[in-house]
């Protein structure tokens, strides 16, 4: 067996290290350096290694099997697969850099870098739906991380255990239901089965409208920075997963109407979502529809693959995450500065006269998310919106009443956080903390940098255009 | 195992599966997982080697013991002949596991010929039963350790139901490891609480 493969190195050196993390994790700052360091060595090595896995230092070469086999099963992680494995280990790396400065579990560089291994093993596992029982495993790990002790348990993190646990079987039968079905007449029964059992899966999965009850529930209670990172791994990863799916089964992918189910379940979560969002009333909860939205944006990408719909979501991944990353901040660093901010409009009333920068930095990260031209996310949205109404044109309407529902929320969010109560004072009058040099600048960075991607996306999006390379039957190269 | 062996280890484990739904007594709902788990360990011998069979019987007590440890480090278990009459949620209860086992018996039958043709009808009217079980126990109880006796339940049933129809020692192995992590996500859940309580 060669020890040099992929697997090696992007799934059991850092489940490794996440041993000697947990052995250490009362020494705080060293863990979260370690975690750091080995994430950012990790992503590094996963976007300098060439796709023919030979590389070259110093005069010596070395050629890396995609392979590892175990228990006559096989974890298979090609060099196409290396941008993605490079994005999720980035994502651990923006999160753990960070996660120090905010009162988040100890456990958090340990389980992170866990959890990222293994969203890897998800993509290397083969047979590839065996991933169903690595996503499991990741739910009941993250659990750790999503309720503080201290703390009753409350019924989102359990509504959220059981959503999770119930979606493992339909992927596992889907996929022993349908072996060998390649031959058959794709009108067959058991061909129909297999296709809805899939699709109640990733629903499940992707808490796809109306299975989201749990999402608002449990960004309530949990560390924005926690949810954040849970969250935006498990949709980046899943989307990419059920890309997997549809590349991999031709029987899916060739099924009349498919495309057109995975397209109103992405329209209706988006709609949902934003509409919901223009009700509420609580910041903390927002991050959850804001969540849905951009699943419902996933989802409808991946309905519209043949209409650029890949490549939207490919350029949409990296955006996104700097986009959460950036509103998770803020409202950290808002709740560590003011605690007596519980996220309520009450709240938050006036301000931004106390934290301009902060409450400045809310609305952008907000604006970069509804996709405002000239931030990180537009590119992307601006082909789905383009797609989707070119295809058909009830998309229209329904997109838009989704965005005008979360555009609505910004107004009330603006006009809270600039508008004073005369008759009643608000926590945020009072506030005694400052924001620091430091955290301007970190918010003033991230805001640019969502601009500079928003206005050269061809310099900093399109290299992401290569997550689609694994995808060969789905997205056949030119 | 003769026939009528396999009738009995299935007619015990939908009882143990129907105390855990109907009694809420922590003892004695963790000694009916045990024996839940004791009673999947002979059904399963209709498609697994004893070798593997066992290993579920390790695992499933195994989880167990961990709850029992946890609840009785917390001081929360109660003596099992402590008496209590029937209220009338465990009396509802009660009617909803009679309703569940005859479902299953029933379904199972038209499963198995047009569904699951390798699977025998009493491992698919034992798995069918864990599984509905399960799903009752998750969607009407808000209680941490149920809700986790009721996700082991119903990936007992799940599991029962695979292993005639696949055999994968990877696969073997990841619902080992899922049901360890779901009971040590049961015990934290406990610690949680009566940290919670007591602050």
């Amino acid at each position: 067996m060669n020890m040099m493969s992929t697997p090696t190195i992007w799934i059991f050196f850092p489940l490794l290290l996440s041993l000697v993390l947990s052995a250490v994790h009362r020494l705080h700052k060293l863990s979260v350096w370690i975690a750091c360091l080995g994430s950012l060595l990790l992503s590094v090595a996963a976007f300098i290694l060439p796709q023919n896995l030979d590389f070259t230092l110093g005069g010596r070469n070395f050629l890396f099997d995609d392979t590892f086999l175990i228990l006559n099963r096989a974890l298979i992680l090609t060099g196409s697969q290396l941008k993605t494995v490079a994005i999720m280990y980035l994502f651990s790396f923006l999160w753990n850099i960070a996660g120090l400065r905010f009162s988040v579990s100890r456990w958090f560089p340990t389980v992170s870098l866990t959890i990222t291994a293994l969203w890897v093993t998800t993509l290397s596992v083969e047979p590839f739906l065996y991933a169903a029982l690595i996503v499991e495993l990741i739910v009941l790990i993250s659990i750790l991380l999503l309720t503080p002790r201290g703390e009753q348990t409350d019924r989102g993190v359990m509504r959220y255990l059981v959503s999770q646990t119930v979606a493992m079987p339909f992927i596992l039968l889907s996929g022993w239901m349908v072996a060998g079905i390649e031959s058959a007449p794709s009108a067959s029964t058991l061909i129909l089965r297999g296709t809805v059992m899939i699709l109640i899966g990733f629903s499940l999965w992707l808490n796809i409208f109306p299975l989201h009850s749990w999402l608002p529930m449990l960004a309530e209670k949990a560390h924005p920075w926690v949810f954040s990172f849970v969250f935006l791994m498990q949709q980046s990863i899943l989307a990419l997963f059920l890309l997997k799916v549809l590349d991999q089964f031709a029987w899916l992918r060739n099924q009349t109407g498919i495309l057109t189910v995975i397209q109103w379940a992405g329209v209706l979560t988006l709609l949902a979502g934003g509409v919901l969002a223009s009700l509420q009333t609580k910041v903390n909860r927002i991050l959850a529809y804001i969540i849905l939205i951009e699943t419902g944006y996933s989802v409808l990408a991946i309905g519209l693959i043949g209409q650029g719909g890949g490549e939207a979501l490919a350029l949409s991944i990296l955006p996104r995450a700097l986009a959460y990353w950036q509103w998770a901040y803020t409202l950290s660093s808002i709740q560590q500065i003011a605690p007596e901010i519980d996220g309520s409009f009450t709240s938050l009333r006036g301000m931004f006269t106390t934290l301009p920068f902060h409450s400045l930095s809310l609305v952008i990260s907000l604006l970069t998310l509804l996709g405002l031209p000239a931030f990180g996310l537009f590119p992307a949205k601006r082909m789905l919106w383009n797609s989707g109404a070119g295809l058909a044109y009830h998309y229209t309407p329904l997109i838009g009443l989704g965005v005008a529902g979360m555009a609505l929320f910004i107004l009330r969010l603006m006009h809270t956080l600039l508008t004073t109560d005369p008759n009643s004072s608000s926590p945020a009058d009072s506030i005694n903390g400052k924001e620091s040099l430091w955290q301007i600048f970190v918010l003033c960075f991230m805001t640019l940098l969502s601009m500079l991607m928003g206005l050269l996306p061809h310099v900093f999006l399109n290299p992401f255009l290569s997550l689609l390379d694994p995808f060969i039957h789905l997205l056949p190269p030119n | 195992m003769n026939e009528t062996m396999h009738i009995i280890a299935v007619a015990v484990l939908l009882l143990a599966a129907a105390i855990n739904l109907v009694r809420r007594q922590w003892a004695l709902n963790l000694l009916a997982l045990a024996l839940q788990y004791t009673c999947i360990f002979l059904v399963i011998l209709e498609v697994r080697s004893p070798m593997l069979a066992g290993i579920k019987l390790i695992v499933g007590l195994m989880v167990s013991v961990m709850l029992y440890m946890t609840l009785v480090s917390s001081g929360l278990v109660e003596s099992i002949r402590k008496r209590r009459r029937l209220s009338s949620g465990e009396v509802f209860r009660g009617t909803i596991a009679i309703l569940l086992v005859l479902i299953s018996y029933l379904v199972a039958s038209g499963m198995q010929q047009s569904v699951f043709p390798q699977s025998s009808q009493i491992l698919l009217t034992a798995s069918l039963g864990l599984v509905f079980f399960g799903l009752f126990q998750m969607g009407t109880i808000t209680e941490p350790l149920y809700l986790v006796i009721g996700l082991l339940t119903f990936l007992s049933g799940f599991e029962l139901l695979y292993a005639s129809l696949e055999f994968s020692r990877v696969l073997e192995a990841l619902f080992t490891a899922v049901n360890l992590s779901l009971a040590l996500v049961g015990c934290y859940f406990i610690v949680k609480d009566v940290e919670g309580r007591s602050e």
